[in-house]
C-alpha cells in the first residue's frame, strides 16, 4: 500500500511539475502583459513608467527565467507571490475563495447525492413506470437547464417578488449566525446542484437497472432473499461502481464549473477567482488556482480507486509495479 | 403482488422523507432567519460591481478605488460637481493674484500652500507639511511600483518653513499645479513599513487598513464582500450625517437590481449599472427609485488609422461622420441620454469650442465627398476607385460590449446606404488593448473610449511625439498616428501655459483643425449612471474621476 501511495505521489508531482511549465507559458502566451494593459486605461502613464514597472515586475526578463524565478519561490521559500490585482498574498487570498467554494461545492455534493441517488435507484426499480417517466421528464429539464438562467430565475422569484431569500452574497453584514448563513447558501446551491442532479440521476437509473437484471440478482431472487437485501446489499453496491468515477470525476468541474454561479449570486469562490486573474493577467494567483484545480482532479481519481476497493471486495489496490 | 405494492410504498416512503426533509430544512432557514432590509437612516448601503483592490492612494488606480478614498482621504482642493474648485486642507488656493504662485528664474515657478489649523489624521496626529514632502519622496522612488509619476517628476523640491506651510518649486510652469498634491500618506504611520524594506512596501497592510484624514475612516473590509466605513472622531470638517456608509460588493447587475429591489442595498453606485441597464431597470421600476443621470468625460470615438490609404484622405474621414446618425443612435440605444459629441473635449471643458465644424448627419454630402474623393458607385452598391478597388473598411472593438456592437450594427447599415461596406472584426478586452491597439494593429477604423479629465489637454493624444512606435517603446496614444505640425506646437504649450485664458484660446484654435481633419470619428461623451432611494439627499455625482463620495458627509435621507 505505501508503495502504490508514494507511486502516486510521484506520478502527482511529476504532472504538477509538466502542468506548471505548460501553463505558465500558456499565461506568458496571452496578448498583453499586465503593464500593457494599465496603458490602455491610463493615457498619462509614460515611457519611463512603464520600463520601470516592468522592471519592477520582472516583466523584461524572458518567459523561461521568470518561470524558474517563480519555482524557486513557490518550491524553496513555500511563496506563492503577492495578487498585482487584489493586493495580498497569494496564499492568504486562495485560502478565503477556496473555504468559501468548498462551502458551496460541499453543499451542492451533498444535496445532488441525497436527491439524484434515491430517485435514480427509484426510477430503476419502476422502470417504465409512470413516476420513471416523469422523473426521467424532470432529469432531462435539470439537465437542460443553464445553471446561470436557473440562478436568475431563483432570484427574480425568491428574492424580487418574494423575498424570502438574499439575492447574492454570504452572509449578511452584521449578522453572523449559522441560519443567516445557510439562508444565503440556498439558491446558489440550488442553481449548482440542479444540472449534476439531473446527471446522476439518469447515471444511477442505467447503471442500477443493467445491474438488477443480472444473473446473480435473478439468483438471489430464486433463493427467496429479502427484495431490501437484494436491493442494497447486491445490487447497489456493484451499480455504484461507474456512479463513483462520475461523481469523484464532477468534483473538479464542480469548482470550475461554479464560476458563473459564483458570478450571478457574488459568491467570492475560486472560479471567480480563476476567471478575474486569467483576465487581469494576474499570473501569481493564476497560477496557483490551475494547480489547485489540477491537485483535485488527481486526489478525486485517488480517491475513486480507493472507493472502488472498499465497494468491490474484486478491486484490490496492487502493491507490485 | 402484496409483497410488492408494500415494497412499492417502503420504497416511495423513503424517497419522499428525503425530499422532505431537505425542503423542511430549506424553509426553516428561510423563514426563521432574522429579516434584515429594514431600513436605517443612521447608515447607507450602496452596491456596487467591483472591489478596490487597495486604499492606499500610492497605488490606486482604478475608479472603484477612487470612491473608497473619497470617504476616507480629504484632498487639499476639492473638484465639485459643477467642476468648481475649493480650498479643502488649505486656506486658499494659489494663485498669482494672492501672491501665493510666483515665477522663478529658468522658467521655474514656486506655489506656496498654507495648511489650515486643527488638521488631524484619522488617529489624531496632527497632519503637517512633513506628510506631503515624504509622500512626494514615495512617489519618486523607483523601487515602489506607483503607477504613473506625471505630476511629481515636474517638481523639482517640496520645503515646509513651518507646520503650516508648503513651498513647491517646479521646474516648469505647469498649468495644473492648482489641483494641488491628490496623494497623501501619513508619515508617522508608513516610514518604518517603508524604511524597512521599500521593494516590499506595496504588500504592506496599509493597503487594506489604511488611515486617513476625511470624514470617514474604514473599520471593516470584508474581502468579496463589503466595506465599512464609520465617522472618523479627528474630522475637522462639518459632521457626518450617516453613522457608516456601507459599499456592498455585487458583481452581477441583476443581483445588484435585486437587492436594491429586496431593501437589502439602499443604492447603486456609478461603478454598477450600465446606460442600457439603467434604461431598462428605470423602465420597470421608475417610480421607486431616483435614477440619476450626469454626462461625463469617457469619449466614446472612433480612431482611424491615418497610415491606411483609404483612410489618409480626410474627405473619406468626413463623409464617414456626415454618412452616421449619431444622434438616432444616442436616441434609439440610449433615449437620447448619451450626448453626440463634436470634439475630443466636452461641452463643459473650459476649452470646448462650440464654434467647429459639425457633422450633422447627412447622407448626400457624404455621398458627394466619396465621390470626390475618387470613389464611385458600383452595381452591387459598394464604391469602386478608378483602380477598381472596393470601398471595404474594417471596424474593431471589445467583443461582448452590447452597446458597442449595437453601435457598430447601426453603423454598418449607415455607410452601407452611401456604399461602403463595413466587416465587424471584435476582439476580447485583452487582445483589443494589450494588443491590437497597444501596437496600432488595427487595418482601419478601433471604436472604444477614452476617460477624459477638466484639465485633458491632448498633449499625450494628438502629438506626432504619442504615435505608438516600437522606437518609443510603444508610448503615446495618438493611435491614429495623426500628424498636424500645428496642432502639434499647441498641445505641447498648453500644458505649461498657467494663465486659463490663454489655455482655453489655444485649445480653441486646436478643435478648429482637429475637426476639420477628424483623425478620430467623435460619437458620444458617456453619461454616469447611479440609483437611489428618492429621498436620499445631497447625492451629487460630478461625471469626472472625482468620485460620488466627494460630499458624502452631506447626505441623508429626508424624513
Amino acid at each position: 500500500m505505501l508503495g502504490y501511495l508514494s507511486r502516486r505521489l510521484f506520478q502527482t508531482l511529476l504532472i504538477l511539475f509538466i502542468l506548471s511549465i505548460v501553463i505558465y507559458y500558456m499565461l506568458g502566451l496571452m496578448p498583453g502583459d499586465p503593464i500593457d494593459l494599465l496603458i490602455g486605461s491610463n493615457p498619462k502613464v509614460t515611457k519611463e513608467d512603464i520600463v520601470r514597472l516592468k522592471k519592477l515586475y520582472g516583466l523584461d526578463q524572458p518567459i523561461y527565467i521568470r518561470y524558474f524565478k517563480w519555482l524557486k519561490q513557490v518550491v524553496l521559500h513555500q511563496d506563492l507571490g503577492f495578487s498585482r490585482t487584489h493586493k495580498k498574498p497569494t496564499s492568504e487570498l486562495l485560502h478565503g475563495r477556496l473555504v468559501n467554494t468548498f462551502k458551496l461545492m460541499l453543499a451542492s455534493f451533498l444535496l445532488s447525492l441525497l436527491i439524484a441517488l434515491p430517485i435514480g435507484i427509484y426510477s430503476a426499480i419502476h422502470h417504465y413506470s409512470k413516476s420513471d417517466f416523469i422523473i426521467s421528464i424532470f432529469a432531462f429539464i435539470g439537465i437542460s437547464i443553464p445553471s446561470f438562467w436557473l440562478g436568475l430565475m431563483l432570484m427574480a422569484l425568491f428574492s424580487e417578488k418574494l423575498g424570502w431569500l438574499p439575492a447574492s452574497g454570504m452572509q449578511t453584514i452584521g449578522i453572523d449566525s449559522l441560519s443567516d448563513k445557510l439562508k444565503y447558501m440556498i439558491l446558489p446551491t440550488i442553481s449548482v446542484s440542479v444540472q449534476s442532479i439531473g446527471y446522476w440521476v439518469r447515471y444511477m437509473r442505467s447503471s442500477m437497472l443493467e445491474v438488477i437484471n443480472k444473473d446473480y440478482i435473478r439468483t438471489a431472487r430464486a433463493k427467496g432473499l429479502d427484495e431490501e437485501v437484494i436491493l442494497f446489499k447486491h445490487a447497489l453496491r456493484n451499480a455504484l461502481i461507474p456512479i463513483i468515477t462520475i461523481m469523484a470525476l464532477s468534483l473538479p468541474g464542480l469548482v470550475s464549473g461554479a464560476t458563473i454561479t459564483e458570478m450571478i449570486f457574488s459568491w467570492p469562490g475560486m472560479g471567480r477567482l480563476l476567471l478575474d486573474s486569467v483576465l487581469s493577467t494576474d499570473y501569481y494567483v493564476a497560477m496557483i488556482a490551475f494547480l489547485l484545480l489540477a491537485i483535485l482532479t488527481m486526489a478525486s481519481n485517488f480517491v475513486a480507486d480507493i472507493l472502488y476497493a472498499v465497494i468491490d471486495p474484486r478491486i484490490r489496490i496492487s502493491t507490485h509495479a | 403482488m402484496a409483497k410488492k405494492i408494500r415494497r412499492e410504498i417502503h420504497h416511495t416512503k423513503w424517497v419522499g422523507a428525503i425530499l422532505a426533509g431537505i425542503l423542511i430544512v430549506v424553509l426553516i432557514v428561510t423563514f426563521t432567519s432574522k429579516k434584515t432590509n429594514k431600513h436605517n437612516t443612521k447608515q447607507i448601503i450602496i452596491g456596487m460591481t467591483q472591489e478596490p483592490n487597495t486604499l492606499d492612494p500610492l497605488f490606486s488606480e482604478m475608479a472603484v478605488s477612487f470612491e473608497g478614498l473619497g470617504l476616507i482621504f480629504e484632498d487639499m482642493v476639492e473638484r465639485d460637481d459643477a467642476w468648481n474648485y475649493h480650498p479643502r486642507l488649505v486656506t486658499e488656493i494659489p494663485s498669482f493674484e494672492n501672491g501665493l504662485v510666483k515665477r522663478l528664474p529658468g522658467n521655474k515657478i514656486q506655489v506656496t500652500w498654507h495648511l489650515k489649523e486643527g488638521l488631524k489624521w484619522a488617529d489624531g496626529t496632527p497632519i503637517t507639511p512633513e506628510d506631503f514632502i515624504f509622500t512626494h519622496q514615495m512617489i519618486m522612488d523607483d523601487r515602489l511600483p506607483v503607477i504613473t509619476r506625471d505630476t511629481d517628476r515636474r517638481i523639482e523640491k517640496m520645503e515646509a518653513p513651518d507646520d503650516h506651510t508648503l513651498i513647491v518649486t517646479w521646474k516648469e510652469p505647469y498649468a495644473y499645479y492648482i489641483l494641488g498634491h491628490t496623494t497623501l500618506v501619513p508619515k508617522h504611520i508608513v516610514e518604518a513599513e517603508y524604511k524597512k524594506n521599500p521593494e516590499k512596501y506595496h504588500e504592506s497592510l496599509f493597503n487594506k487598513k489604511p488611515i486617513g484624514n476625511g470624514p470617514f475612516q474604514l473599520t471593516e473590509w470584508a474581502s468579496g464582500s463589503h466595506l465599512i466605513f464609520e465617522r472618523n472622531p479627528h474630522w475637522t470638517g462639518p459632521q457626518p450625517i450617516f453613522e457608516k456608509v456601507i459599499y456592498k460588493f455585487i458583481t452581477s447587475t441583476n443581483a445588484l437590481e435585486s437587492n436594491l429591489l429586496s431593501g437589502t442595498i439602499d443604492a447603486i453606485s456609478p461603478i454598477g449599472l450600465s446606460l442600457d441597464q439603467a434604461l431598462d431597470f428605470e423602465r420597470r421600476h421608475g417610480d421607486k427609485f431616483a435614477f440619476h443621470y450626469k454626462p461625463a468625460l469617457t469619449w466614446e470615438h472612433i480612431d482611424c488609422n491615418l497610415d491606411d490609404p483609404i483612410l489618409k484622405d480626410k474627405r473619406v474621414r468626413q463623409a464617414l461622420l456626415y454618412g452616421a446618425n449619431r444622434q438616432m443612435i444616442s436616441d434609439v440605444l440610449f433615449q437620447g441620454k448619451q450626448q453626440v459629441a463634436d470634439s475630443w473635449l466636452p461641452p463643459k471643458h473650459y476649452g470646448y469650442n462650440p464654434k467647429i465644424k459639425h457633422y450633422p448627419y447627412d447622407p448626400d454630402k457624404a455621398k458627394k465627398l466619396l465621390e470626390e474623393a475618387g470613389w464611385v458607385e458600383s452595381t452591387d452598391g459598394i464604391r469602386v476607385n478608378n483602380r477598381g478597388d472596393k470601398l471595404r473598411l474594417t471596424i474593431m472593438a471589445t467583443a461582448g460590449n452590447k452597446t458597442r456592437e449595437q453601435t457598430e450594427q447601426i453603423l454598418q447599415s449607415d455607410w452601407r446606404k452611401i456604399g461602403i461596406d463595413l466587416e465587424i472584426v471584435n476582439q476580447p478586452g485583452q487582445v483589443f488593448f494589450g494588443d491590437t491597439m497597444r501596437h496600432r494593429k488595427f487595418k482601419h477604423l478601433a471604436l472604444y473610449a477614452w476617460m477624459m479629465s477638466p484639465v485633458s489637454d491632448g498633449e499625450g493624444l494628438w502629438t506626432k511625439e504619442s504615435i505608438p512606435s516600437e522606437k518609443n517603446n510603444w508610448e503615446g496614444q495618438n493611435n491614429p498616428g495623426w500628424i498636424n505640425e500645428e496642432t502639434n506646437k499647441i498641445d505641447h504649450l498648453v500644458p505649461v501655459t498657467l494663465e486659463e485664458s490663454k489655455r482655453k484660446e489655444l485649445l480653441h484654435q486646436q478643435q478648429v483643425i482637429w475637426a476639420e481633419e477628424i483623425p478620430a470619428l467623435p460619437l458620444f461623451f458617456r453619461s454616469d449612471i447611479s440609483v437611489t432611494p428618492k429621498n436620499l439627499e445631497n447625492w451629487k455625482m460630478t461625471g469626472t474621476l472625482t468620485p460620488i463620495t466627494w460630499n458624502a458627509e452631506t447626505w441623508k435621507f429626508a424624513n
